[in-house]
């Protein structure tokens, strides 16, 4: 790092963006595809009964009801989603008693019988989504260190890279193709510059969401070591609305269906995203109340009901907690991250923006192995080095968005009593990330470049082009009969998948052209 | 939303006609005559910019309409850039189509405005 400013920064720019890239385009794509995980989720089980909003929320809760109590009387918490804005099915949930292990356990409900839906084992798309931030295979710590380290790089990467551009406005909206290195550039600052409010808040967002874990020294400073302590902090910065003290006195609780006329005449019908009951069957049990919409960026409206009078404890309208500045900024910053706010043009609108920055580091990463192959033309020294990151390149960019595609196949091809399906769809996720990534090297002495890059996308762009194929064979839904019947969750996604084919197809064709162009 | 998102668009192509290397690939095909040429439409840009921004403000909130301009201006800059590099010749007839799409939508919501208020009056 030598010479004026701005050759150090761009000194900084390079490696700051290019030592964690693979990682980076790994969070990039599976945080940008958990921008859609319910409705991934609901494409992964097919199982699930047709999206039906029109039925009355007072039926769903007393089937709901009736379903818990027999499958889970002794739970200790209740919970019931209902079908409603992006959530596509009624869905019980329920926290086993601490003598059974606390475990939560859900059941999708068929509306018209009252019974449990037998649905598959699947990852789903939350598994793809907690990816971003878990990575995989590692413990949840790790996972969140090496997490908040990416993001740090890639902050530092987006500020030099601001920095070190010189015609941020002049070259605005410019891209200037088939001009080798320079379309690259032009490429890769489109895909930086155009996002970039999205770039620098989803960045930030993300370090500051795991600030508690990358920074715990701030924390273990003011509060101590000692898990009881870790707790009173974690009250103190999370506070929860009015609950009734914790009373383990058993009691008889109340039936939710008993506060919905007061719900009603509070909010309208129809309008509830999730009821639960906590501390069931104890003089401490009290019943929360979701809003299905949100008020701007924040969650929506909040009731809180004693469990056992069914007194209003808690009305998020009329009563707001207290929140200090930096509480705000870190409620508003990681609602700014997450989305949930997002209606489906908006969550569109995410999804381009996480792809663009994808295709910031796949195109940097391009960028820095194309200088560097001109380069040893020009002197006539051929590095291995590079050869081992353009392969790398290959199965890393095409290599991952082509393993997410056979996560959705192992989704409809694993039997559905295989054991352990849920994390065989996730190997198989891997497996073939690992084999896309070995492949290059392994084929190097026999196919060039190009032609390896041709057989990673024409293989992704058939293994999404045949996904609807797939879907319409293996279950009971497909393309056709999914627009007939206005179910446009499983539709989009097929439609999606046929795009993305489409695209990996059209970028096969244009190395193909342009390997004819070289012969 | 419609309108405010098309004003959006329009403004990405107004601005990026401001910019002198796409004002003289789109609009002259020659060099630029004067400075103050690619003026007028940095300003409509601007205005333009401004006025979804307006829009976005009274659908939604400060902090909802931040994010929707943000976010639709990443679209429509996107869009806006492969335009101008695959195809330049139609920037003018698309800003032109633009620009009576979004009459024709405002004057259709001030009709309905207006029949409302016939409605209730009557």
């Amino acid at each position: 790092m030598n010479g004026t400013f701005r050759q150090s920064m761009n000194w900084l720019h390079t490696w700051s963006g290019l030592l964690l890239s693979s990682l980076l385009y790994f969070i990039f794509i599976t945080g940008t595809v958990g921008y859609f995980d319910k409705e991934i989720t609901h494409w992964m089980q097919p199982e699930r009964p047709a999206i039906d909003e029109n039925i009355d929320q007072r039926n769903i809760l007393k089937m709901a009801e009736q379903h818990l109590n027999t499958i889970a009387p002794d739970a200790q918490s209740w919970w019931i989603e209902f079908p409603i804005g992006r959530s596509y099915s009624a869905v019980t949930w329920w926290q086993e008693s601490d003598e059974q292990g606390g475990k939560w356990k859900s059941n999708t409900l068929n509306l018209q019988t009252g019974e449990a839906v037998i649905t598959r084992e699947t990852g789903g798309g939350k598994t793809l989504y907690a990816m971003h931030y878990l990575l995989h295979y590692i413990p949840k710590t790790l996972g969140y260190w090496i997490t908040s380290l990416c993001a740090m790089f890639m902050f530092i990467a987006l500020i030099t890279g601001i920095i070190v551009h010189k015609k941020i406005f002049k070259e605005f909206f410019t891209f200037r193709p088939n001009k080798k290195q320079r379309s690259w550039l032009d490429i890769h600052n489109v895909f930086s510059v155009l996002p970039i409010p999205f770039h620098l808040m989803i960045t930030y967002s993300g370090l500051v969401f795991l600030m508690f874990s990358s920074m715990p020294g701030v924390i273990v400073g003011s509060y101590g070591t000692n898990m009881e302590k870790h707790n009173a902090f974690v009250e103190s910065v999370f506070q929860k609305p009015a609950h009734p003290e914790h009373n383990h006195e058993p009691a008889n609780t109340l039936s939710m269906l008993d506060l919905m006329p007061d719900i009603e005449s509070r909010w309208g019908e129809n309008i509830l995203h999730e009821i639960g009951l906590e501390g069931r069957g104890t003089a401490g049990a009290h019943v929360q109340v979701k809003h299905h919409e949100y008020s701007g960026i924040s969650d929506g409206e909040e009731l809180v009901y004693h469990g056992i009078t069914g007194e209003l404890l808690f009305d998020s309208m009329k009563e707001s907690h207290p929140q200090s500045a930096s509480k705000k900024l870190y409620t508003v910053l990681t609602d700014l991250h997450e989305g949930n706010f997002a209606g489906i043009a908006l969550r569109w609108l995410y999804f381009i923006s996480g792809l663009m920055g994808a295709g910031m580091i796949a195109t940097g990463m391009m960028l820095w192995a194309i200088k560097r192959r001109e380069k040893s033309q020009r002197t006539g020294k051929e590095s291995t080095g590079l050869q081992w990151v353009e392969y790398s390149n290959m199965g890393i960019i095409v290599g991952l968005p082509l393993a997410i595609a056979v996560y959705f196949w192992a989704n409809r091809i694993i039997p559905i009593d295989f054991a352990n399906r849920e994390n065989w769809e996730i190997n198989s996720l891997f497996i073939t990330w690992g084999i896309m990534l070995i492949a290059p090297l392994a084929l190097a002495k026999k196919y060039s470049p190009l032609s390896l890059w041709i057989k990673q996308l024409v293989l992704a762009s058939a293994l999404y082009l045949l996904l609807p194929v797939l879907n319409a064979i293996t279950s009971d839904k497909n393309l056709v009969s999914a627009i007939l019947q206005g179910d446009w969750v499983m539709a989009g996604f097929d439609i999606t998948m046929i795009l993305l084919g489409l695209s990996f197809g059209y970028a096969a064709r244009r190395i193909i052209k342009e390997m004819k162009t070289k012969e | 939303m419609y309108i405010a998102s098309l004003l959006v668009f329009m403004s990405c192509i107004l601005l990026s006609l401001s910019i002198k290397r796409h004002y003289v690939s789109t609009i002259t095909q020659s060099k630029i005559s004067s400075k103050y040429s690619t003026m007028p439409f940095r300003l409509c840009g601007f205005l333009c910019l401004t006025f979804s921004f307006i829009l976005l403000f009274n659908l939604y909130d400060l902090t909802l309409g931040l994010v929707y301009l943000a976010a639709t201006f990443t679209a429509a800059s996107l869009i806006q850039t492969l335009l101008l590099s695959y195809l330049a010749n139609w920037i003018n007839k698309i800003l032109l189509v633009l620009a009576l799409i979004i009459i024709a939508l405002t004057l259709h919501k001030k009709l309905y405005h207006v029949q409302m208020l016939v409605a209730h009056l009557g």
